[in-house]
């Protein structure tokens, strides 16, 4: 019987596993072309990637061709070889250690476009410089910074193989929740903790790393391409006394209802948005309304800067405020808002800065800046923050993650303006880097000295 | 050649000779199914002491109050109850007759040969991961819910009372007809089981008196698989109850009660609440404590869910078809 079973079944197996030869090369092709595509596009995303290659191939004997190569790429900000020759004597010099170290200290020196040269890259070049450690790397929090972190972490691992990053981008309180229970490296958020704020390891350190415009997106075809909003009718909007669009442009059919989005999870983007809509117009936005997750009187949530943009997108008549780079990802219609000196302004690198720069005091204890003065600011603007600890429990990542803050308040800042963040002001450049210059080990001991 | 099979004597033998390993297979197997026990109570146990602070802060309100304010740390469970329960009715209605009767189809009319490609094709519904079918919903279907469905549902008589106001997009009804599409399989898997199993004899009787094939499966087959049609709408109840990320891309997480009531207006569900909040609550606030005493209010639905539907099923059982 069971015999007689057993050929009758292969048999009837044979042509099915022919099949599944075919379904399988399929399966394979795809896997192909996804790699492909997958490894193309980072490669044409961001330019300024050639050292890098230069970088990876000559490992040992490639000491000429470094400086070489840094020769002809000084000029690019983000060069991994952007070595001068004083400090190419070193490299060669120490070839055992590790080079990623020697090329950090000199992209600190050599590429602050914005930094008024604290001579923080010979502080960052303490004695501990020559082995800068390898070293994973992880964070949490903003999605604010989601898309100026993804390249930034990108370019740095390219210029410093050693050091690699994992972001998590959950929203800037699940950032200050990771990085109070050290569960991360480093937390990310639009709004800084009080500067008495302790976590599990200790006192908190707050470098401000980004400068960033919210802008108003929206969704109504009647409103054209480039509406103007006054900081009371979005107060109004989302207090939901204006429900129609025809009352901000008479273009609109009356009737044309207006769909406010906001951010479901709790949100540094929300915490400026509020300020902001209470600064301008306090009656139709109590300070009640003012938070990170305040109880939005209407309209519908999106998870994320990303879930925001989608609903605008997706939806009917919509408006939600988000991050510049994710307005502009989107291709959706942003609007030009009024400011305080009664001009319309549309959110870009200069009328963000502009805004920035009537608030020289910046702090993580006075980190607002919405509505500011002048006739160019863009008056819904907010920095973000990278929370990391005081005392760093491991002195080898204490190291790298200095170095790479440093990094990004710096030469890191190129990336920013490329997507629609706005480089960091001179003034905010040396803040972080003397916050930086704050961290230590488990000991107690400056890691920079 | 080896031997492949062993006869039943042999068989008979071999356990004789192996009583002690046998009871050992036992005991392995009651510390498997203790486990599961063990792990339910653990998971009752830990969300109940979590929730005991919000409990204790807002009492036997917090079911219904419909506050959820974190800058004020005012909350309630009622919104999200109602959205939850709103959305598991949607889905109910659009997929139980949808179910039932693709289920009848497959089994009373539908030539075989189509009918085996056919299950195989909804049971792959089910294999969708939940994701998929959200984003589906969002990129797909709430254009198509826009500019068609939803206007045509405000010229719809009676059904026009439900469907009032704007919509903008994600709301109650999309979150709701997605999530039918997504409990359609396990209706049509289980009822389609129930109704197969019943006996030929009986439709044939049927068939003899001269009833019509229509008269065939409602008089007939769908009354004798009542129990069965039962336990699958259980389940599929179940699976609607607690699906979450799907509901989260669709159901335009607003945590209020939209005015006027409409199916139109977004709001958000309890498994929506938590997913979006839980990484934002630092552990031993308030926000978390209420978080898991929303975990635990679906739990309990969920479980009343399941517990009343075998109740049905076993009184139904009982007094045989009804």
């Amino acid at each position: 019987m069971f015999k007689r079973v057993t050929p009758e079944v292969r048999s009837g197996e044979s042509p099915r596993s022919g099949k599944r030869w075919i379904i399988g090369t399929m399966v394979l092709a795809g896997g192909l072309v996804a790699a492909a595509c997958g490894s193309s596009s980072p490669a044409t995303s961001s330019a300024a990637k050639k050292p890098a290659t230069h970088h990876k191939s000559g490992s040992a004997a490639a000491a000429t061709t470094t400086t070489t190569a840094a020769a002809t790429a000084t000029t690019t900000t983000t060069a991994a070889a952007g070595a001068t020759p004083t400090t190419a004597a070193p490299a060669a010099t120490g070839s055992a250690a590790p080079k990623a170290s020697s090329t950090t200290k000199t992209t600190v020196k050599a590429a602050a476009p914005a930094a008024p040269s604290t001579g923080l890259g010979s502080a960052l070049g303490g004695s501990n410089d020559f082995n800068t450690p390898a070293a994973t790397l992880t964070g949490a929090g903003s999605t604010f910074d989601q898309p100026l972190f993804a390249r930034q972490f990108f370019d740095y691992h390219n210029d410093n193989k050693g050091v690699s990053v994992n972001y998590a981008s959950v929203g800037s309180g699940a950032g200050e929740a990771d990085i109070l229970a050290s569960s991360v490296a480093f937390g990310a958020s639009d709004v800084p903790e009080p500067g008495s704020t302790t976590g599990t390891g200790g006192a908190l350190l707050q470098v401000p790393v980004v400068l960033g415009g919210i802008a108003m997106a929206y969704n109504e075809p009647c409103m054209g391409t480039n509406a103007h909003l006054t900081g009371t009718q979005i107060a109004q909007i989302y207090s939901g006394k204006i429900t129609d669009w025809h009352a901000i442009d008479a273009n609109c059919p009356s009737g044309s209802n207006i769909e406010p989005v906001y951010r479901a999870d709790s949100s540094g983007t929300s915490n400026a948005f509020t300020n902001y809509l209470h600064s301008v117009d306090g009656a139709d936005w109590g300070s009640s309304l003012v938070g990170k997750q305040p109880a939005f009187p209407k309209g519908e949530g999106g998870n994320g800067n990303a879930g925001v943009a989608g609903d605008v997108q997706g939806g009917a008549g919509t408006i939600g405020y988000v991050e510049l780079a994710y307005a502009l990802q989107s291709g959706l219609n942003y609007a030009a808002v009024q400011n305080s000196s009664g001009s319309f302004v549309v959110p870009n690198a200069s009328s963000v800065a502009a805004d920035a720069a009537s608030f020289p005091g910046v702090t993580a204890d006075n980190y607002l800046i919405v509505n500011g003065s002048g006739a160019n600011a863009y008056p819904i603007s907010t920095y973000s923050w990278v929370l990391v600890y005081q005392k760093q429990s491991n002195q080898n990542n204490g190291i790298a993650l200095g170095k790479m803050l440093d990094w990004m308040a710096t030469a890191g800042q190129s990336d920013a303006s490329a997507i629609g963040y706005v480089p960091l002001p001179s003034n905010i450049v040396a803040l972080a880097e003397a916050t930086i210059k704050k961290m230590t080990n488990s000991a107690g001991q400056a890691l920079f000295s | 050649m080896t031997q492949q099979l062993d006869s039943p004597r042999q068989l008979l033998a071999q356990r004789r000779s192996s009583r002690s390993s046998g009871r050992g297979y036992a005991l392995l197997l009651w510390t498997a199914a203790a486990i599961f026990v063990l792990v339910l109570a653990a998971i009752i146990e830990g969300i109940l002491s979590q929730s005991t602070q919000a409990f204790g802060h807002f009492g036997i309100g917090f079911l219904w109050h419909t506050a959820f304010n974190t800058v004020t740390n005012q909350y309630g469970a009622g919104q999200f109850i109602i959205g939850t329960l709103v959305v598991t009715a949607i889905a109910m209605v659009i997929a139980v007759p949808i179910g039932l009767a693709t289920a009848s189809f497959l089994t009373e009319m539908c030539p075989r040969r189509i009918a085996t490609p056919l299950g195989v094709a909804i049971d792959l519904i089910a294999a969708v991961p939940s994701i998929v079918v959200g984003l589906w919903g969002l990129y797909v279907m709430q254009p198509v819910f826009l500019r068609d469905v939803e206007p045509f549902m405000k010229k719809i008589p009676v059904v026009s009372f439900f469907f009032k106001g704007f919509a903008a997009g994600p709301s109650y009804f999309l979150a709701g007809f997605v999530l039918s599409i997504m409990i359609v399989p396990t209706m049509v898997a289980l009822s389609r089981t129930a109704l197969a199993g019943v006996g030929t004899a009986d439709r044939e009787a049927a068939i003899a008196l001269g009833a019509t094939p229509w008269q065939v499966v409602r008089k007939v087959v769908v009354p004798g698989a009542n129990s069965g049609i039962l336990a699958a709408t259980t389940l599929a109840l179940g699976r609607a109850v607690g699906e979450t990320i799907a509901i989260t891309l669709l159901i335009g997480n607003s945590n209020l009660i939209g005015h006027p009531l409409s199916l139109l207006n977004p709001g958000a569900t309890l498994g929506s609440v938590i997913v979006l909040n839980f990484g934002e609550s630092t552990p031993g606030t308030l926000l978390r404590s209420v978080l898991l005493a929303l975990a635990l209010i679906l739990l309990v639905i969920t479980l009343m869910v399941n517990i009343g539907g075998r109740m049905i099923v076993r009184k139904s059982r009982q007094f045989g078809a009804l």
